[in-house]
This record gives structure tokens, C-alpha cells and sequence, in this order.
């Protein structure tokens, strides 16, 4: 019995000794990585050291590229509200700054050859964010033909005419893409490219990913209501069944 | 981190009409005249389109395409013209821009009935020219908090003789 | 199950359609559904192909989707306004498959101020939309009426509003291709008000002393009817459906002409120059005219009174 309890309280005092090493290291792990995080060295409360402001410059060896703009972009170039003109002669007014959303705009002509391509695939479902707005940027009146901008101009997508637009984002010439963070009012990538989906890789880049959050703010009440739906698939399905596909002429004829 | 560049008001202006829009709010204003739209002899007049989230492209007149993306927080305000033939008569009567009080909205005044959303109506004439104006409240159970921000909007509003 | 096979698709349908109610007549119910879903107006201006249950009554035809319902389904299936409503007002959806690639008008019926209707949803047929739910106003028509009420159901044309409710409904536009889906099994090309034929323009009358040659033609102001001097020697006044009167001067008259003469007798002539038909009016006095109404009957007055008419 007593050479139990003796065994019992070797035991115990191993564990003890394993424990407290294991919360030191714990400990010795959290320093450094509150250090390396920019933190400071803790004083002897635990809190952070007193008058620094900010995290310490991030720093690489020699011969290691520099990372892109600071996380926070205080070095972005700042963005702009678009006011202008749409093809159809409306007058259009829309945010891009302080706004839930990002907003990529697509700066596009006319006449450019490498435009083509855009115009054209803006007629196709985008891969864009949901939380992303396209928007096509073109000059004013004064340098664009209205009309072929008219027929340009894809179902779905906001098209405005907007000279300022392009003098206020130092546009160098079309095909030109700026994604605009809608929470902080800035630029967060821009450049060109020979189609949206290259320069949707782009901005895919620039936005970190962020594009893929969640939806924006809003619920949708679009889409069918389930009953429908169900219903829909029954009668497909038993249409299917009779041999009867989509585009059969029986489920075309006019009743007079 | 705030906002790059303070928010400023946009003024929209055209057919008569003038708004100055407070920061977040949209605004469209047009006039469908195509040709081939109108091929049986209907009357174009200015639309107005305000809103304070993002307008979708492909709206209607009164709004279908906005409402059913619109969140708690959204209001959609249209106003639309109609021919001045029709200025004073008693659909019309009112005079000058109404403002619609947090109790005069409903979830049944609504062009499309959407759950939790609260509409309002009004007809009315204003420099001979003869209007309706019809706002969406995203909530019909916040319209006290949603409507001031209505009452902002319709406060900048100028409706001239055209 | 006996029959054809189409009635036994038809039968195997509708029960799927039905499947929740047992009654006989939702299985009839179902089955006119799935039959008006076998015979419906081609969707031509679409490039996709879509279920036979969305082809008889389109998108958004559940209560859920806040749309409302169509007279037709609630009213008998007469596409018009049933008793206690008024028209207060329309909308158009562009380029309707439904119309011929034109306007398609959407034409609210109102409840009448002091009538009441209970808000409710349709359950019959797939036009499952609400009843007099939506107290809203496109305000075009009847403006003298100053109430905002109920929708109770909306009428469908491919004429124009003021054309089908002439005196009660203006021209302003209103716009919503967002509803250019919608439809009802109970909707035909035959109900619908197809859209009138507009000839092309040309004046509405011929004063005195003036001809009208070989192809020279009057139209109503509306557009709707013609009045032609045909090569063939008649004077013809039709619109787009039938002839509405003939001079029967063909072939007497071939090559020849049509003459308000100052007197006021409507005369046509051969080529040659003899009188072949002559309305009989001459001696009418004041400052006569042949004019072509938009009623489609063709007139000679002379300022004060009609002296002479087609009909």
C-alpha cells in the first residue's frame, strides 16, 4: 500500500514537471509571436510596450522581392464617385466610394480593336464577386459615338459616358480595369489586359481573394418560389419521359 | 480605416427636373423615347430613379429589378411624369412634392409585394406638371428611422416648369 | 389507363401537377393546365427553351412572387374588368413575343372606391397571384377618380390602352419588361386585342376641286383605315380586317380617278373621262369635303352637316 501511494506521487510530480514546461514553452511561443507580429516586447504586466504607433516595418533578406502597398492602403490612390451620361441618354449618378460594395470599373472605347473582346464577353455571365459591381467607363459624347456605344453596350451591365470619370482615374487608354474597395474609397488594382477573363485574374489578385465573400447587403428575392419549381420538374420530368425534349414543335403551337 | 474622400451630394439634372443626392444615395433620370419602343404612340416623360444602395441595371419604371435586392436599411424613391393634359385633375390635385409620414406606408402599397417591405403612394402637380411619386421602404418596421432620409432626398428635389 | 397517348401523358401529368389535391376538379383543373401548357404562344424572342408549366403561366406566378392576377382566371376567362373595378392605369413590357415582337400592355383593373374585394390568392389554375392584395395605381386612365385602390386583376393587350379604352386612358408611358414573362393559360392571341394594322400616312380628307389618282389613298388619323383610289377603277375604304365599302366601280373605271368636285358630288371617272359613280350630292353647299373618320366610315360635309356617308 505504501509502495503505491510512493509510485502515485512520483508519478504525479513527472506530470507536474511536463505541464509546467509545456505552459512555459506555450508562453515563450506566444512572446515571439506577438513580437514577430509588431507587437513590442511585454512589460512586466503583459501589456504592450507604451508609445509605439503601429506595426514594425516589415523587412526582407537582400535579394527577396518587396512585398505590394501596405496592408491598410493608406498608399492606394484614392477613388470617385462616377457621374455621367448612359448611352441611352439617361443621367446616371452612382457610388463607388464608401459604399458596402467594390466596384470594378472597365474603362472601354469604341474604337479600340482590344475592346472587342470585352464588349463581347460582358454579354456572358462575369466572374466577378457577388459583392463586385461592373461598371463599363467610356468618354463623353464628345470624343465617343453615342449610338455605336448604344450597340455596344451589353443587357445587365451599367454603361456610362463619363470624360471626368477617366480624368479623374488617370485612365492611359483603353482597354483600362480599376477595382475600387467600396469601404475605404480606394484604388485596389488596376491595370489591362487582352480579355475580362485575364483581367479578372488580375483583380482576383489585387482584392486578395475578398471577392468571394459573402453576398452584398440585401436579401434577394429573386429566383422561383420552391412550388414552382417543384412543379417544373415534375412535368419536365414526365415530358422527358414521353420523349417529348425542350424545343419539341408540339409545345409550340399557337392556340387561336 | 474611414473613407479615402469625404462623401459629397451629386446633383442630377435634366427634363426639368433637379435632385442633389446626399452620399449614399443613386440617382437616375431618363426618358425612354426610342422609336421603336413607342411605335404605337405612347408619351415619354422623365423618370427619376433614387436610392440609397446600388441601382441595378434593367430596372422598371417603378421599380422591379431594385426592390427585390433592396435590404433593411434601402429606400427607393420614383418619381414619374406624366402628361400635362392630366395636371390638376382630381388624381392630381395635390400641389407641390408630398411628404409621406412614417404612417402613411404599408405593406400592401406596393407595385410588387415583397415580405417586410412597406410602399407609399401620391399623386400630385407641381409648375403644371403632373407626377407620381412612389417609395419602397426595405422595412416597413423601421419606416421612423427610414423615412427622414426620404424627406432629405425629397427636400433637394426642384421640379421646374420644364 | 385507356386513351390516347397523349391523354394518357395528359392524365399522367396533371396528377403530378394535382398531386396534393385530390379533388376532380383539380385533376381537370391540372390537366387543361398541362393542355394549354402543350398549346401555348411560341416565346420566339427567347433562346431558351423553358418547362411546359412556366410556358402556361411564365414567371412570377405564385403569391410570393407580389404580382397580380389576370382578369381571365378570375373573371369567367373574359380578359377584361370584371363588375365593381375600373381601369386605373397600364404598363408595357417591349418587344413581347406575345404581341408579334411589339408592346405587350398590361392594363390594371381597380377596385371601384366603395367596393370592397378580400385579399386573397388565386388557387385555380397556375395563375396563383393575388386578388386586389396591392393598393397601387399606374394613373393613366380615369383620372377622375382620385382614389389609390386595389389592383383586383390585370387585362392584357397587344393594342394600345386608349385604343381599347378610348376617353378613359392616356398615352403617358410606363415601362416594366421585368413582367414580360408573366402570362395565364386562359391568355390567347384571340383575347388579347392584337394589335391593328396602321397604314401608312396620309391626309384624313380631300377638299374641293381636289383628285385622288390611281394609288392615292386617305388614311384616318388613327392609321386603322384606308380610303384608295385602286388602278382597277374602285374607291376602296378598309382597315386591316375586311373592306368597309366599295364604289364597285371596277372595272369601268379602270385607270381613272375620284373628284370632289366644288359642288360637293363625289364623282369618279374613267379613263376617258366619263362619269362612272357620282355620290349625288351636288348643290350641298358651304365648303365641302370628303373626309375618312377614324370610325372608319367615309364622309362628304360641307362644314355644317354630313350631306353624304359610307355607312
Amino acid at each position: 500500500m505504501t509502495a503505491l501511494v510512493v509510485v502515485e506521487a512520483v508519478l504525479l510530480a513527472v506530470l507536474t514537471v511536463l505541464v509546467a514546461g509545456l505552459l512555459r514553452a506555450y508562453a515563450d511561443v506566444l512572446r515571439r509571436l506577438r513580437a514577430l507580429d509588431g507587437g513590442g516586447a511585454l512589460d512586466a504586466a503583459g501589456h504592450g510596450a507604451v508609445g509605439q504607433d503601429g506595426p514594425a516595418p516589415f523587412r526582407v533578406a537582400p535579394g527577396l522581392p518587396e512585398p505590394a502597398a501596405s496592408a491598410d492602403g493608406a498608399d492606394w490612390p484614392e477613388a470617385h464617385d462616377i457621374s455621367g451620361v448612359g448611352p441611352d441618354g439617361a443621367v446616371i449618378a452612382l457610388r463607388t466610394v464608401g459604399v458596402a460594395h467594390d466596384t470594378a470599373l472597365l474603362f472601354l472605347s469604341s474604337g479600340c480593336s482590344s475592346c472587342a473582346t470585352f464588349w463581347d464577353e460582358l454579354r456572358r455571365p462575369l466572374a466577378v464577386g457577388p459583392s463586385v459591381r461592373v461598371v463599363v467607363v467610356t468618354r463623353g459624347a464628345e470624343h465617343e459615338d453615342t449610338a455605336e456605344i448604344a450597340g455596344l453596350a451589353p443587357p445587365g451591365v451599367d454603361v456610362v459616358l463619363s470624360t471626368q470619370a477617366w480624368r479623374d482615374y488617370g485612365v492611359p487608354g483603353s482597354p483600362y480595369v480599376v477595382l475600387v474597395a467600396g469601404a475605404t474609397g480606394r484604388v485596389r488594382g488596376e491595370g489591362t489586359g487582352q480579355s475580362w477573363q485575364q483581367v479578372s485574374a488580375l483583380l482576383s489578385r489585387a482584392d486578395g481573394g475578398a471577392a468571394d465573400r459573402g453576398a452584398p447587403a440585401g436579401r434577394s428575392h429573386g429566383g422561383k418560389p420552391r412550388a414552382d419549381r417543384e412543379r417544373e420538374s415534375d412535368v419536365d420530368r414526365e415530358l422527358l419521359a414521353a420523349g417529348i425534349l425542350p424545343g419539341d414543335p408540339s409545345l409550340y403551337q399557337v392556340q387561336d | 480605416m474611414g473613407i479615402a474622400i469625404a462623401p459629397r451630394p451629386v446633383e442630377v439634372t435634366g427634363h426639368g427636373l433637379r435632385a442633389l443626392v446626399p452620399h449614399p444615395w443613386e440617382a437616375r433620370l431618363y426618358r425612354r423615347d426610342a422609336p421603336e419602343t413607342n411605335e404605337h404612340g405612347e408619351l415619354a416623360h422623365p423618370v427619376l430613379h433614387l436610392a440609397n444602395f446600388a441601382l441595378p441595371p434593367g430596372r422598371g419604371d417603378f421599380g422591379t429589378g431594385a426592390v427585390e435586392v433592396m435590404g433593411p436599411e434601402h429606400v427607393f424613391v420614383a418619381l414619374l411624369e406624366f402628361e400635362r393634359a392630366e395636371a390638376f385633375r382630381p388624381l392630381f390635385a395635390r400641389r407641390g412634392v408630398p411628404r409621406p409620414r412614417p404612417s402613411d406606408f404599408g405593406a400592401n402599397a406596393l407595385q410588387r409585394r415583397l415580405p417586410g417591405q412597406g410602399g407609399w403612394q401620391g399623386f400630385f402637380t407641381e409648375n403644371g406638371r403632373p407626377f407620381c411619386l412612389y417609395v419602397v421602404l426595405g422595412s416597413l418596421r423601421d419606416a421612423h428611422r427610414l423615412v427622414p432620409h426620404v424627406h432629405a432626398v425629397l427636400d433637394e428635389l426642384r421640379i421646374g416648369a420644364g | 389507363m385507356t386513351g390516347t397517348f397523349a391523354e394518357r401523358l395528359v392524365g399522367r401529368l396533371a396528377g403530378r401537377v394535382s398531386r396534393a389535391e385530390r379533388s376532380r376538379r383539380s385533376f381537370l383543373g391540372g390537366a387543361a393546365l398541362v393542355g394549354a401548357a402543350l398549346a401555348v404562344n411560341p416565346w420566339g424572342y427567347l433562346t431558351r427553351p423553358i418547362s411546359a408549366y412556366a410556358a402556361a403561366c411564365g414567371t412570377d406566378s405564385e403569391c410570393s412572387s407580389g404580382y397580380s392576377v389576370f382578369c381571365c382566371t378570375i373573371n369567367a376567362g373574359k380578359n377584361a374588368c370584371p363588375p365593381n373595378t375600373f381601369v386605373g392605369g397600364w404598363w408595357k413590357a417591349d418587344r413581347s413575343s406575345y404581341c408579334g415582337g411589339k408592346a405587350r400592355y398590361y392594363i390594371d383593373c381597380n377596385a371601384r372606391p366603395g367596393h370592397h374585394f378580400a385579399c386573397h390568392c388565386n388557387k385555380t389554375t397556375c395563375d396563383r397571384r393575388l386578388v386586389a392584395c396591392n393598393v397601387f395605381r399606374y394613373g393613366q386612365c380615369n383620372t377622375h377618380i382620385p382614389e389609390v385602390t386595389p389592383v383586383v386583376c390585370r387585362q392584357i393587350s397587344c393594342r394600345p390602352p386608349w385604343e381599347v379604352h378610348p376617353k378613359a386612358c392616356g398615352r403617358s408611358s410606363a415601362t416594366d419588361n421585368n413582367t414580360a414573362g408573366h402570362t395565364a393559360p386562359c391568355l390567347t392571341r384571340a383575347n388579347t386585342f392584337p394589335a391593328l394594322t396602321r397604314f401608312p400616312e396620309a391626309p384624313n380628307e380631300l377638299r374641293a376641286g381636289h383628285t385622288l389618282h390611281a394609288g392615292d389613298r386617305l388614311t384616318s388619323l388613327d392609321r386603322h383605315t384606308t380610303c384608295v383610289m385602286h388602278e382597277g377603277g374602285a374607291l376602296v375604304v378598309r382597315d386591316s380586317e375586311r373592306t368597309l365599302w366599295s364604289s364597285h366601280t371596277h372595272p369601268e373605271a379602270r385607270g381613272g380617278h375620284a373628284t370632289l368636285e366644288p359642288s360637293g358630288n363625289l364623282v369618279i371617272f374613267d379613263r376617258h373621262g366619263r362619269r362612272v359613280w357620282t355620290s349625288g350630292t351636288a348643290g350641298s353647299g358651304g365648303r365641302p369635303r370628303l373626309h375618312l373618320r377614324n370610325s372608319g366610315v367615309l364622309v362628304i360635309d360641307n362644314g355644317e352637316r354630313v350631306v353624304w356617308s359610307s355607312r
